[in-house]
């Protein structure tokens, strides 16, 4: 229950601290450069998950069912093609990360597994985990506020991914692990996709007011 | 009896010898510098960031002799330690930026730490009883911390912005991971900021050490934005209270 808390509280308040400071130091091409920023930190901070996790093993042996891979880092592939791929493919992935950026939270939500790991007394993957998903969020915020993006090219990609990243993961888990399709999964797989709609509805409300704000400027 | 007395002796003296040290800096220096240049008003600062290194010499001297160790609970890498960081950077540097965050770095967590130090601490601390010298030692470091933050606030060193909550309570959490790290690095387990000897125990038992961490610096940033939210309110209905006192006069 605390860590769904704590988990909560970072990816809320990581964006909240990134979007007021972009707010109060507003420059020019600050948004680009925070993007930028965020995403080099974002795969350092999956790197570095991966190093950590990794230490916890004698010869840095990871067993297969612990190897800490989960939508998160698909989704940090996703944002290095997207951040820094400027043809119209990188503006797909924009919009296919913008929408699955809640994802990695709602399954943590249901699955702990992904961030949990009974060696890490020290809980510093977890607290990566917690800070990559406020990293995922605010670089998504930004580049919704920064780039026009065509709805409906997104839309179909992120649905793409979504099925790229269930046959992924049923590869990983179910190969590998051996675990059973649990009703939770398949709940927590139903509440990503409604996610993905979420997102979708909030892109398109915010188009309408930029929209409607530059039509009346006043 | 015997026993008040001598929890009386032990606490309630180094207390009343720091409180008394502190009302009297802060009456004696504002009288003095509050009509003075920005220059001039920087001097009781100086003396004070020099007085805090001087007794971290003192503290280190009295561990290595009479104690015959310096454990790293006591390293300067301590929340405290900050203010002795914080006072050279606002005295000596000419960057604006860094002196208005170096100031509000040091008024907030300055006046916390020293209010709870006045009115908290002596009953419940677990911490510095163990000699009195080291017990007087602490209590007049963190009333030179509360009376530096009164003074600055008096002789009005620094005006508060809103804006400057926000690098504020970054660099306050900023510290703090350098502390953690810094700990980490000497000895996990004795140091004051270490997984299992700080007084934010229950949050890393709860949460694990590093996700506490990270709650705290967040926590930091939202303490850093409500006192100045507050304080920015407080300045803004004292200003209007005047100008209505003003056109009152004035009719």
């Amino acid at each position: 229950m605390l860590d769904i808390l704590s988990l909560i509280l970072i990816s809320i308040f990581f964006p909240v601290i990134v979007l007021v400071g972009r707010k109060l130091f507003n420059r020019e091409h600050l948004t680009r450069k925070l993007i930028v920023g965020l995403t080099i930190l974002f795969l350092a901070m999956e790197l570095l998950r991966f190093f950590v996790v990794a230490s916890y093993y004698e010869g840095a042996i990871i067993p297969s069912q612990d190897v800490p891979y989960s939508f998160i880092t698909l989704s940090c592939i996703i944002c290095l093609f997207a951040v820094f791929n400027k043809n119209k493919v990188g503006n797909i992935f924009k919009g296919a990360f913008c929408l699955t950026s809640l994802i990695p939270i709602i399954w943590a939500l249901f699955d702990n597994s992904v961030y949990t790991n009974a060696l890490d007394t020290n809980a510093v993957a977890k607290a990566l985990y917690f800070l990559e998903c406020g990293t995922v969020l605010s670089i998504a915020i930004l580049i919704m506020f920064d780039f026009k993006l065509s709805p409906f090219a997104n839309l179909w990609a992120s649905i793409a991914l979504i099925i790229f990243a269930v046959l992924d993961c049923l590869v990983i888990t179910f190969w590998e692990t051996k675990e059973a399709i649990t009703l939770m999964w398949g709940i927590a797989l139903i509440v990503c996709l409604i996610s993905i709609g979420a997102v979708y509805g909030i892109y398109l409300l915010e188009l309408h007011f930029k929209n409607k704000k530059q039509n009346n400027p006043r | 009896m015997r026993q008040t007395m001598d929890k009386f002796i032990f606490h309630g003296i180094p207390n009343l010898i720091g409180a008394l040290f502190c009302v009297a800096f802060v009456w004696i220096c504002t009288a003095k510098f509050k009509k003075k240049s920005y220059n001039d008003k920087l001097k009781p600062l100086i003396f004070l960031y020099v007085m805090l290194i001087i007794l971290e010499f003192v503290k280190i001297f009295y561990h290595i002799s009479v104690q015959a160790q310096y454990p790293p609970q006591r390293y300067p890498i301590v929340f405290c330690s900050l203010i002795m960081f914080t006072y050279p950077i606002i005295c000596h540097s000419k960057k604006e930026n860094i002196t208005r965050i170096a100031k509000a770095l040091s008024i907030i967590p300055c006046v916390v730490i020293g209010a709870c130090y006045l009115f908290i601490l002596p009953n419940v601390s677990g911490f510095s009883t163990y000699s009195f010298v080291m017990n007087l030692h602490s209590r007049f470091y963190h009333f030179c911390m509360l009376a530096g933050a009164l003074y600055m606030i008096f002789v009005k060193l620094y005006d508060f912005r809103f804006k400057d909550f926000f690098m504020s309570g970054l660099s306050v959490g900023g510290y703090f991971v350098l502390c953690t790290v810094l700990s980490l690095a000497i000895g996990g387990n004795l140091s004051y900021f270490g997984p299992t000897s700080a007084p934010v125990q229950f949050l890393y038992n709860a949460l694990g050490y590093a996700v506490g961490n990270v709650v705290l610096i967040i926590l930091s940033v939202i303490i850093s934005f409500v006192a100045f939210a507050l304080i920015n309110c407080c300045n803004n209905l004292y200003k209007k209270r005047l100008e209505k006192q003003k056109l009152k006069n004035l009719l």
